[in-house]
């Protein structure tokens, strides 16, 4: 068993199995960029998360690097060279020029995504913390990788977007690619995912999953029925919500959602983009999740044990943003901080409670348990569409995946091979997961556990419907 | 003197691709008096219709021009009770008297009123809005035609008298309009009109015109201009209101005009005018027979594409209503989500306006979203009187005819509903190509390395020393104690002082690793750096200046601190400001804090805040200042 546990390209978590092995990337000036006067994209508050996520000491359990800047070239991998050209010469004193004046428009940069002092600066730190992320775990050198620098999902290939110029993720996944064979994408930011969806619309390397407002809302991309084109179709989900989006109902589409993906398609890696703009009382969000119910998403996808990218993005109340990230970074590294945050530099932006944790409002939750269960259907059935992955066949029912609830299950759970990480194999499909079943006892043993352990679950997947 | 005098002038047939004045008549400017000439025999009434369409024209850049400077007038031109006046009548009216100077002097104006059919009452009205409408045209049209005097005395007040004038300023307008302002098209269409019968005389102005009309002939064919159908129609159809339309079609023609496409959509654009007449009409005489009857809309699809005016407006309408469904929601979109659309100006926030050029106003697709979206207010909600909704209107009807020009020149779509359900994926479909996508390779088993340089600098574990005593005492996600011995604890005086402690360990921690990741740089203590005076005029410029909302506060404080870098500005303002602030509300204003409205939170400073704590701050260290304010208030 030991063999399978840490056999393959399974992940050697070390031998306690509840700890993963974490990258974190931080830049120090990462929170000297600003914006401009009023823009609601600040920095700072990348900054403000590391502050707390040292002082509550958790930069003991994690590797933290200080990211390599990501040159032209590197960035050109996704981008144009036009677009990189304009990035990396622009500034605040050459914008009159009219060399780059009659660029604005074209890329789309000078009101959502304005010219700023460093914006290639900046640029090149998210970038190269992704690619970073990427890297480290390329190399197998850890199990999870942060970079809450990243995450900016709306950049597209010629365009800036949202306060996106630079695609960070898209680059990271790129680089991804080249160890793993399927990279999936998930995206719990409040706006669609739009710059990443449409970069692998069209390929099946790449699966991206978007939960986020739908309708009347930016991007305005991301509806249900976008789903990819070519040899990418069925390859796209998008899971369309509207206001007032709590936990419970956001567990109760994620999880299925999320669980049936990884079965079905089976990623050698994942990359978790956590805009914490889905938070409560976001400036500029409009779902009602707690940084509980938030990070709930992370420390699902970390209980599948596959490599897994954690990066940034949306986010506008800074100082739930911070939270929000500190305390997915502590689940990254398995710890759960007190509620009453420690003394920092940034104490006083998280007056008057001074806790880590907020409170979800009394807003009112327009996402109807009946609308859930048809976006729920809609999507599985999508989900049915794709070749099933082979290793699939041998009796598993979509709850009896593995959550993360107890840590104590974690001990007992083999490398559950939803992935089979021959990342060297070309072989078929058919003969991917072959391995999984020789372990048939053991995992059916596994099962048990976890299938008890999915009660919880289920009994709130059916209060949701 | 005849009927058409200048039609007698054979020379002028001749004389098309002469664009200077002919020294013999003073007025033979443009080829389209040439085709006059072969219409000797044309209708008086449509002769005066085609000079007041050109009247109407000259009258509209005119109004354009002074409307540039600012001065607005409002076409149609209305009377004090709210009767619209005939400019064109009154212009041909006092014209007719000698202008303007010769009817004040004269005191001719209520003979002018009674002219126009106007009760006496309005003398004064008229005057006025001859002298603001149409007095400046008057001297203009005195220069550009050479000073000409009208000869016709004021007592023989007869249209064909003043005939030689107006054909003259027909000629000098069409050739001034086609010098100035790229009316080729409609200059064209209404020498085409004029000339359709005889192609000849085109021919015998082998001149580049002749071949722009031989380019429009195709256009035309089957098409009767708008502006051929106003000078027709206007004199025959009654009443002044009709008039007006004239005025608006002219209108919307030029604004229409004014677009840089104006070949490839002028045959659309013609029938859409037509449409537009239609409306106009059937709207102000309903029941008339001459309107024609609508079918039922069973019988609509066996109906030819071309024929029938209320078929276009049909599927305009239709056309228009799906695209308003979708402006609508895009407009709401906008309203409601501005926040999402992330232009500092939507957050009501201080823009420098000089920084934002003109092309960058333009640049984000929400501008032009929110433009369009303007049209199609205008177009739901504004009857067709105000002149910049005209414009707008038919600009809008054109975009949306353009998007639509699928439903519009095929069959009528069988329900609206059709497009409804997938217009959200219609709307805003995901862009296929190599312009969009990233390139995946293929997976080929085969691993390119990665370049170890992404692992970039290792700043933890410290490359510098370790430090496991201090970690061991301090257990990992352990947040503050409960209490403290604090005298006043939550103050502000006792905050720091625990926040001063939790530096300090963590600097005793992370030895130098606290300075790579900046923590020196973090927090209050960044206003060591900074004077009390600095800190002040800080406060006090940031306090001005964000709620004026006047200014970029930016760039007004680097020219108030000299010594600053920009960075240093916005260091301090994370660091201690906005921190400043923040524990100025969890205290005072605990149930509206935040920490991100950079505008409205500096409404909430009260005047004194700060000032203690600062200069407390700027002579002792941090952790032992006192802030007696916020003890007070507890």
């Amino acid at each position: 068993m030991a063999d399978d546990i840490y056999g393959g390209a399974s992940l050697p978590s070390g031998p306690d199995g509840r700890k993963r092995r974490v990258t974190y990337f931080y830049e120090p000036t990462i929170g000297d960029y600003y914006y401009g006067q009023g823009h609601p994209m600040k920095p700072h508050r990348i900054r403000m998360a590391h502050n707390l996520i040292v002082h509550y000491g958790l930069h003991r359990r994690m590797e933290i690097n200080r990211p390599y800047p990501a040159g032209t070239e590197d960035i050109r991998r996704f981008h144009s060279d036009d677009y990189v050209d304009f990035l990396a010469s622009v500034s605040p004193e050459t914008l009159s020029d009219h060399a780059f004046s009659r660029h604005l428009k074209r890329f789309n940069v000078g009101e959502d995504c304005p010219v700023f002092d460093g914006l290639f600066g900046f640029c090149q730190a998210s970038a190269g913390g992704s690619i970073g992320a990427a890297v480290k775990l390329n190399r197998g050198d850890a199990d999870i990788a942060i970079n809450w620098a990243g995450g900016l999902h709306h950049a597209k290939k010629s365009e800036a977007s949202g306060f996106c110029y630079v695609n960070d993720i898209v680059l990271g996944i790129l680089e991804l690619l080249k160890y793993h064979k399927r990279v999936l994408y998930i995206d719990i930011d409040v706006h669609h995912g739009d710059g990443v969806e449409e970069a692998f619309y069209t390929t099946d390397r790449v699966m991206t999953v978007s939960f986020h407002k739908f309708g009347d809302f930016f991007p305005g991309t991301g509806h249900i029925k976008d789903v990819g084109v070519g040899t990418g179709k069925n390859y796209a989900l998008n899971v369309p919500l509207n206001d007032g989006m709590d936990d419970e109902s956001f567990r109760g589409l994620f999880r299925p959602l999320i669980q049936k993906v990884m079965e079905v398609y089976q990623p050698d890696a994942v990359v978790l983009q956590c805009g914490a703009d889905s938070l409560s009382g976001d400036r500029l969000g409009c779902f009602n999740l707690s940084v509980k119910g938030h990070a709930d998403c992370l420390r699902f996808l970390r209980s599948f044990n596959v490599p897994l990218m954690v990066l940034g993005g949306g986010g506008y109340t800074i100082r739930n943003v911070a939270r929000c990230w500190c305390y997915e970074t502590a689940v990254a590294v398995g710890v759960e901080p007190d509620n009453k945050l420690p003394y920092n530099e940034y104490f006083e932006y998280f007056g008057p409670d001074y806790a880590l944790h907020i409170e979800p409002s009394n807003m009112e939750n327009l996402n109807s348990p009946k609308d859930m269960e048809k976006i729920r259907n809609t999507l599985l059935e999508q989900l049915s569409r794709l070749p099933h992955a082979p290793s699939v066949p041998f009796q598993m029912t979509p709850s009896s995946e593995v959550p993360e609830e107890v840590e104590e299950n974690i001990e007992r759970r083999p490398k559950r091979r939803i992935w089979n990480g021959e990342d060297y194999d070309s072989d078929s499909e058919e003969n991917r997961k072959r391995p999984n079943n020789s372990e048939g006892p053991g995992v059916n043993n596994l099962m048990r556990d976890v299938v008890d352990g999915m009660e919880e679950d289920k009994t709130m997947d059916h209060q949701s419907c | 003197m005849g009927r058409w005098p200048i039609s007698s002038n054979a020379s002028i047939l001749d004389c098309n691709k002469d664009v200077d004045p002919s020294p013999s008549n003073g007025c033979c400017i443009a080829p389209a008096c040439s085709v006059e000439g072969s219409y000797a025999n044309v209708d008086y009434d449509d002769c005066k219709a085609t000079i007041r369409c050109y009247f109407e024209k000259i009258l509209w850049v005119f109004l354009k021009e002074i409307g540039r400077r600012g001065l607005i007038r409002p076409v149609p031109a209305l009377l004090g009770e709210g009767g619209s006046l005939d400019l064109f009548e009154l212009f041909m009216v006092v014209r007719d008297k000698g202008g303007y100077q010769v009817v004040s002097e004269k005191e001719l104006w209520s003979s002018v009123v009674l002219e126009l059919g106007l009760d006496l009452g309005l003398s004064a009205s008229v005057k006025l809005i001859y002298l603001k409408y149409l007095n400046d045209l008057e001297k203009w049209l005195m220069v550009r035609c050479g000073g000409t005097k009208l000869e016709n005395g004021n007592s023989d007040y007869h249209y064909r008298k003043s005939f030689p004038f107006l054909s003259e300023l027909e000629v000098k307008s069409k050739g001034m309009l086609f010098g100035v302002l790229r009316q080729k098209s409609i200059y064209d269409e209404c020498s085409r009109f004029k000339s359709n019968k005889p192609n000849e005389n085109v021919n015998v102005a082998a001149t580049t015109v002749e071949k722009e009309i031989k380019k429009k002939e195709h256009d035309l064919h089957g098409d009767v201009t708008p502006i051929q159908q106003n000078c027709i129609d206007t004199p025959r159809d009654n009443g002044e209101t009709n008039q007006i339309h004239v005025i608006e079609d002219c209108r919307i023609l030029d604004a229409v005009n004014v677009e840089t496409d104006i070949d490839s959509h002028g045959r659309y654009r013609k029938s859409l005018l037509q449409m537009l007449k239609w409306v106009r009409k059937t709207a102000k005489h309903p029941v008339n027979p001459l309107n024609g009857t609508i079918p039922g809309a069973s019988k609509w699809k066996a109906y030819a594409s071309d024929d029938a005016l209320w078929l276009q407006v049909i599927r305009a309408k239709n056309a228009l209503l799906t695209r308003k469904d979708v402006d609508k929601n895009a407009e709401k979109r906008l309203l409601i989500q501005k926040k999402v659309r992330m232009h500092p100006s939507i957050y009501e926030d201080n823009i420098d306006k000089h920084h934002l050029s003109t092309e960058r106003i333009c640049c984000s697709k929400r501008s032009n979203a929110l433009v369009e979206s303007v049209f199609v207010t205008h177009n739901n909600s504004c009857p067709i009187v105000q002149s910049n909704c005209i414009s707008s209107l038919t600009t809008e009807i054109g975009k949306g005819l353009k998007k639509n020009r699928a439903l519009l020149n095929g069959d009528l779509p069988s329900e609206t509903e059709d497009n409804q359900p997938n217009e959200d994926s219609v709307d805003k479909p995901v862009p296929v190509g190599a312009l969009f996508q990233a390139v995946v390779p293929e997976w080929t088993g085969n691993i390119s390395d990665s370049d170890s340089k992404w692992l970039g600098t290792k700043s933890w574990p410290s490359p510098h020393r370790n430090n496991n005593s201090v970690r061991d005492r301090n257990p990992i996600g352990r947040g503050r104690l409960d209490s403290c011995r604090c005298q006043f604890p939550g103050s502000v005086e006792c905050f720091r002082f625990h926040i001063a402690e939790a530096r300090m360990r963590l600097k005793l921690e992370l030895g130098l690793t606290f300075y790579d990741w900046r923590f020196h740089h973090m927090g209050e203590e960044t206003s060591l750096q900074w004077t009390a005076e600095e800190e002040k005029r800080f406060k006090e410029l940031a306090t001005s200046s964000f709620n004026n909302q006047s200014q970029c506060f930016w760039n007004h404080s680097l020219k108030w601190f000299p010594l600053k870098s920009k960075k240093n500005l916005i260091s301090y303002y994370f660091n201690v400001f906005l921190l400043r602030q923040r524990s100025y509300q969890n205290r005072v204003t605990p149930n509206s804090i935040d920490s991100d409205d950079e505008d409205v939170e500096f409404g909430c400073i009260s005047g004194d805040f700060g000032a203690k704590a600062m200069e407390i701050l700027g002579s002792k260290s941090v952790e032992c200042s006192e802030n007696r304010q916020f003890t007070d208030v507890e």
